[in-house]
């Protein structure tokens, strides 16, 4: 049902409304953040979720087993970084494996999902565009600084996903998209 | 040529090599250059990094430290430029503070050249790309009291005063399992930290500063750096991961503030020696790297390449990168711990260097 609403926001936002946003706010609070490739733009989206007085928890390597039925939405930060896995003591394959099992379980609990990806080109790469696939096809709804966007990558993963997508020029600007997307 | 003409410019060059600093040794036989440096009002005094670990005393690797105080308690800033004395932006923003800060409640320290024999030399060395040295001797810049020059030096510790020739195999952090560096590694004082009294002089530099973040209870630490334009590390703040929701918010501020687009990493743990790390594990400061683009480090640089008005990076705007950073993150620091807060004025804003320049700005 969320898809279908949102799919509305997808025409506009999709078709060439760089900075459209989605026009229904849909998703339910409080919210649950996980870092999709432990980059510490997660960081970021903590800062805007603050600001924006959104409340959430927050956990980088959020498993499965965690999401309850009072989390309503979950918010993907996607983007590898090497490092971040690295620090985490965590394989690029079992990231994926935690990440496809999280999204089953929020499917399963009926949570909202949105991807946000902030790093632009350089957080864009065979690893990090695995796990972008991933958030994308589970999504309600995608926010991306647009520098990410430059080969058309989310526009073609949203418009297959049926979901809108909003481009945002720099990281700062997330921050009122997502807050609109919560009700 | 009349002799009245050989005489007046015999004087002129005479006056210009006098203006210049040089390297010397001090009544106490501290070997260092004479920087030009003409700390603010709020100067408290004038110490020395070998105040820390006596080892360093007569040696190349001693360099001079800052201590600025406000009348009012607060907590502590430490302020490292010149790690890498080729990465000028970083030592001219530790410069700009030291010249500009005035100190209201609690202390800055400033170190404008943390590795002071790097800030001696550039000696071309087999193995060693050419970023490493490539710059001018000394930058020069127009400021109210005249043209002023700044030194400009290599990414490393000069072999000849590391007291140990670099390892053969490479080197390799005493407390790492990463595979080998170059060996020239040896003598880059962002791969030492927390640092040895047993090893070379950069080992024993990292030593110092490792006591003094402990000694003088520094609450928030700034490594300054530069990188190649356009490259990955250009344009990013490090954080240890103790400290990476302040950077967060921070990098956020920089860029709603003044347009800059900062990237955010946290300290890769496992990799051993790097300042943001070690100081970040080992002291009870939070730790902070900042890196802004040297046009002279991209690997497609002339030798000529001007690292102070070059349209693709002027140094304004990267001095203003490391001042910037740093105001934010001392604002979100004195938010979250107003009982230490740090509070300080004077120095430009991003801005306000940009459109005026640094030198403008420097006494």
């Amino acid at each position: 049902m969320k898809r279908i609403a949102c799919s509305l926001a997808l025409l506009v936002a999709v078709g060439g409304a760089a900075f459209a946003q989605a026009t229904t706010a849909f998703a339910g609070k409080p919210a649950v953040v996980t870092a999709a490739g432990q980059s510490a733009d997660f960081e970021m989206i903590k800062v805007l979720l603050t600001r924006a007085k959104i409340p959430f928890e927050a956990d980088s390597l959020l498993a499965a087993s965690a999401l309850s039925a009072s989390q309503k939405t979950l918010v993907l930060v996607a983007g590898a970084s090497t490092k971040g896995l690295g620090a985490a003591g965590i394989s690029a394959e079992a990231e994926t494996a935690r990440l496809e099992a999280l999204i089953k379980r929020a499917k399963e609990l009926k949570m909202s999902v949105i991807t946000v990806h902030v790093g632009g080109g350089a957080r864009r790469g065979p690893l990090s565009d695995g796990l972008i696939a991933i958030c994308m096809a589970a999504s309600d709804y995608a926010i991306i600084v647009e520098d990410g966007d430059k080969d058309q990558f989310f526009t073609k993963l949203a418009a297959e996903s049926r979901i809108a997508l909003t481009k945002v020029e720099r990281i700062s600007a997330v921050g009122a998209p997502l807050a609109a997307a919560f009700k | 040529m009349s002799r009245f003409t050989r005489a007046a410019l015999s004087a002129v060059a005479a006056l210009a090599i006098a203006a210049m600093p040089a390297a010397a040794q001090d009544p106490h036989g501290r070997y260092t250059i004479n920087h030009d440096y003409r700390p603010s009002a709020s100067l408290a005094r004038v110490g020395w990094l070998s105040d820390y670990y006596p080892g360093l005393l007569g040696t190349p690797g001693d360099t001079k430290v800052y201590y600025f105080e406000g009348s009012r308690p607060g907590g502590t800033l430490f302020i490292a430029g010149g790690t890498h004395a080729n990465e000028i932006a970083g030592v001219m923003a530790a410069v700009l503070i030291l010249e500009t800060v005035r100190v209201d409640a609690g202390r800055v320290i400033v170190v404008p050249n943390m590795n002071n024999s790097g800030a001696g030399h550039q000696d071309v060395e087999p193995g060693m790309p050419a970023y490493t040295t490539r710059g001018p001797s000394w930058i020069r810049l127009d400021t109210p009291s005249g043209t002023r020059f700044f030194k400009y030096g290599s990414r490393c510790t000069n072999l000849a005063h590391q007291g140990a020739p670099d390892p053969e195999g490479g080197y390799v952090h005493p407390d790492s399992r990463e595979a080998p560096l170059p060996a020239w590694e040896a003598r880059n004082l962002n791969r030492a930290y927390p640092g040895r009294t047993d090893a070379g002089l950069t080992q024993k530099i990292a030593y110092a500063v490792m006591r003094l973040l402990e000694a003088e209870k520094v609450d928030v630490a700034f490594d300054y750096h530069e990188a190649d334009v356009g490259g990955r590390l250009a344009n990013m703040m490090v954080a240890h991961p103790k400290n990476i929701a302040l950077a967060a918010a921070a990098v956020m501020d920089v860029e709603l503030d003044y347009g800059i687009p900062m990237k955010l990493e946290p300290s890769n743990l496992a990799f051993r020696g790097l300042s943001h790390r070690e100081w970040g594990a080992g002291s009870g400061a939070f730790a902070f790297l900042t890196e802004s683009p040297n046009p002279a480090m991209s690997s497609d640089a002339e030798d000529s390449v001007d690292v102070v008005w070059n349209p693709a990076a002027p140094l304004a705007s990267r001095v203003g990168l490391h001042v910037a950073c740093t105001a934010a993150v001392i604002a979100e620091y004195n938010a979250a711990y107003p009982e230490r807060a740090i509070l300080v004025s004077g120095v430009p804003a991003y801005d306000e260097l940009v459109e005026r320049g640094v030198g403008a700005f420097l006494k």
